[in-house]
């Protein structure tokens, strides 16, 4: 019998993510009570992964930023969203990307490429992506992941299904995506031998719309002052979505925070007892420091009220009335969602900024810029004209989100820190 | 960019919009009367105007082609038209509009795969541009006008294709920096002038008595990559005893291998021709495509090696060379030869001389 592929997760999920779910739940770590559930989730998603390699009784879907789970979900398609991957991967064990890092670069892949293509492309080679059945990516949101994913047909011999994602906003654009994941329909039907059955997807686009609404109220409660939930719940609740949208057990964790929060918003309770900063995080969340979020609140009193990524889920549900208006939805949120929003002009993401900034009441902003994403570097420089113009403070540095040896942890907290002292103090 | 011929079209009252890709419609401004011209950074001698803008990660071409637009260097233009070609040039364009840096600024979202839902996508984009063209300049453009536009273009393809042909013969007829110079002059000299010209070199270069017999012997190379608008870069490599027989660069054949269909629909012929022209990696059909056609290209021009150039910080392709690395090694099997370089050549001409001097000796 062949090795079984991801071995290193497997031992993860036993050996590291287990334990930590229990002393989650016991409360030995900060927060337990509310990250408790979305480790439960993690786990789940990967041993369903494994399962699906191991028994073959379930097809497995990778695939990319643009898309969402639901049609997959539908299909009885496990879906495994690669992005997602490389940070669970190197959650707590920063020397875990260092290490595919490197093999992707010794591969040829060249440093300044986006560190989740070249952490994917290592572990791609070494056996830790799962051997999925197919793959389905989107011609967006970057150019890193557009030649990311043509690196990684030529090392895999599964089928690579691409979809073109437009760059434009346009009613057009969205309807043409639609006519994009219409198509897709085809191949997933081709590659699993079953229909698509439309009740099914509207079933599970209403789970999907029973967290979205959960989700939707949570941002809402968080723009009280104080804020309820820590920054933590953000990031944590943020990285489990993109692979359980549309499932009952996500539903079920984003209803109890949400519960939980309008309980703390009644009562005036705060994630921090005095608050005195809400921050605005742009853009990405760093795998590598998992106290970070503990450690602002303690040393600032500064809760990040929401983060770009996962604000991108300020989204209207999906309509369900019909196949065509589900694709349409699906259409417009795989574009809108996380990374995929990227994708569009600066204006429309300085747009975003300022309603996030306005909606959640921040005080300032503070801006991790990954060297490999040049959509940003060619951004922020605008935005810091307009944080300038209109008096919003705004901290930006370079690093890389996963791989520690770019900015270490006490050089990110410096700058921070520098900035509270010097501009917020 | 801004030569003699462009300061002519200007001084009778021409109009002149820049594009940045071999995926953008000439044909279409050429209609309108316009001259297209394609963006370069050189005679860019720093960058500190556009450095305020860009971030320590983006690409030098970019950068200095943005320095020269912020510097009022080339506020002889009209407008630009950018493709999302690449996240770099994408971000430039949002830079250039936010700046109002220019008067005429379009966006144009040409699809990143090649199908007949791709294709009627790009139509319905080059007809909204055409709307805008119309309305920003004040002349109506007639389908004839375009058909007329495609023609003059097509002429021009074929006539550098002849010139092409005359770097493989034996002895060569022509040097692969000469075939690169008149590949970039067509995109920036009006397109008959420029046919005239090429037709009168083309009659030189075919009849005359090739002056490089000395260089049947030298290796043939097949010179790809991105963004290469420096005959001097290849003089280079030239100069050391390279004889460049073919290339696929952006700004070489890839503008004139193919032809927009004279027989359909003028729009439908200019997306086509846009969709399907020799791929880059910004085109997400496949690698192995792209591979096909290289191999081919191999076989045709009797290569004896490839060299593979690309701007430091171009992700497309970085992840390219990552996979052709490969495909050599395992299939293609002929030496190639990776530059990493920096937009203007005079920043790297030593470690050009040294790499392409030390391939050419492991090919002797």
């Amino acid at each position: 019998m062949a090795e079984r592929a991801m071995r290193y997760m497997r031992q993860k999920v036993e050996e590291q993510f287990k334990p930590m779910a229990q002393m989650l739940r016991a409360e030995m770590l900060p927060h337990g009570r509310l990250l408790a559930g979305a480790m439960d989730l993690v786990i789940a998603h990967y041993e369903e992964t494994f399962q699906a390699m191991d028994e073959r009784h379930r097809k497995l879907c990778w695939y990319e930023f643009c898309l969402t789970p639901e049609l997959f979900l539908a299909m009885d398609i496990h879906p495994f969203l690669g992005e997602v991957h490389p940070a669970m991967m190197s959650l707590g064990s920063p020397e875990i990307c260092w290490k595919y890092v490197d093999v992707a670069e010794e591969n040829g892949m060249p440093p300044e490429v986006c560190v989740l293509d070249k952490f994917m492309l290592g572990a791609l080679i070494e056996d830790e992506m799962p051997r999925a059945d197919f793959i389905v990516t989107a011609s967006g949101p970057c150019d890193s992941s557009r030649i990311g994913y043509q690196a990684f047909e030529q090392l895999t011999d599964c089928p690579v299904y691409r979809l073109d994602a437009p760059v434009d906003d346009s009613p057009e654009a969205h309807a043409y995506y639609a006519g994009e994941i219409r198509k897709l329909i085809a191949f997933l039907e081709e590659q699993t031998g079953q229909r698509l059955d439309v009740d099914r997807l509207r079933e599970v686009c209403e789970e999907s719309n029973r967290a979205t609404e959960a989700v939707l109220e949570l941002f809402e409660l968080r723009r009280a002052r104080p804020c309820p939930h820590p920054g933590a719940v953000i990031q944590y609740s943020y990285m489990v979505m993109l692979n359980s949208l549309g499932r009952p057990e996500f539903t079920g964790y984003v209803d109890f925070l949400r519960r939980d929060a309008t309980e703390a918003v009644r009562a005036g309770r705060g994630a921090v007892a005095d608050e005195r900063y809400r921050v605005l995080w742009y853009y990405v969340p760093i795998t590598f420091d998992l106290e970070l979020h503990d450690w602002l609140e303690r040393r600032f009193a500064a809760v990040v009220i929401t983060d770009l990524l996962s604000s991108f889920f300020r989204q209207d549900p999906i309509d369900t009335t019909s196949l065509d208006t589900m694709l349409l939805s699906l259409a417009r949120r795989g574009l809108e969602a996380t990374m995929g929003r990227l994708r569009v002009r600066s204006s429309a993401l300085t747009e975003r900024f300022l309603r996030d900034y306005e909606d959640f009441g921040a005080d300032c902003v503070i801006f991790p810029g990954p060297v490999g994403c040049k959509h940003v570097w060619g951004w922020v420089s605008l935005l810091r004209e307009v944080c300038r113009d209109r008096g919003i403070p705004i901290c930006v540095f370079d690093l890389d989100w996963m791989d520690s040896r770019i900015r270490p942890v006490e050089s990110i907290r410096g700058a921070i820190e520098q900035f509270f002292e010097t501009v917020m103090m | 960019m801004d030569n003699e011929y462009v300061r002519e079209w200007k001084a009778r009252g021409g109009r002149v919009v820049g594009y940045f890709c071999s995926h953008a419609p000439e044909e279409l401004l050429w209609a309108a009367d316009i001259l297209p011209v394609r963006m370069r950074g050189t005679g860019s001698r720093e960058t500190s105007r556009a450095d305020q803008y860009l971030g320590p990660f983006n690409c030098s071409f970019v950068r200095h082609t943005l320095d020269r637009i912020l510097s009022g260097e080339l506020e002889w233009l009209d407008g630009v038209i950018i493709t999302n070609s690449c996240d770099h040039v994408r971000r430039l364009f949002d830079i250039i509009a936010s700046k109002k840096a220019l008067a005429f600024c379009h966006y144009l979202d040409v699809p990143h795969l090649s199908n007949s839902d791709s294709r009627r996508r790009l139509v319905g984009e080059l007809a909204q541009l055409k709307g805008r063209l119309e309305r920003g300049f004040g002349r109506a453009i007639a389908e004839d006008d375009i058909v007329a536009a495609i023609r003059v273009y097509n002429a021009g393809r074929r006539l550098l294709q002849r010139a092409s042909r005359l770097r493989s013969t034996d002895p060569p007829r022509a040097t692969g920096s000469e075939v690169l110079a008149m590949a970039v002059a067509a995109a920036s000299v009006p397109r008959d002038r420029f046919n005239a010209l090429l037709e009168r070199r083309l009659e030189e270069l075919e009849g005359g008595v090739p002056e490089r017999t000395g260089a049947t012997a030298e290796p043939r190379l097949l010179l790809i990559g991105g963004m290469l608008d420096d005959p001097a870069y290849l003089e280079v490599i030239e100069s050391l005893g390279g004889r460049i027989v073919g290339d696929q660069l952006c700004c070489g054949s890839k503008t004139f291998s193919t032809e927009a269909d004279e027989s359909i629909d003028p729009l439908e012929a200019i997306a086509r021709r846009m969709l399907e022209h020799f791929p880059c990696p910004r085109m997400v059909s496949g690698y192995g495509i792209r591979l096909e056609g290289l191999a081919s290209a191999i076989r045709e021009s009797r290569a004896d090696g490839v060299i593979c150039q690309r701007l430091k910080f171009c992700d497309l392709w970085g992840g390219e060379t990552e996979m052709l690395r490969r495909s050599f090694r395992e299939e293609i099997r002929v030496p190639l030869l990776v530059l990493e370089r920096d937009y203007l050549t005079s920043g790297g001409l030593g470690q050009l001389r040294t790499r392409a001097q030390a391939f050419l000796e492991s090919l002797a």
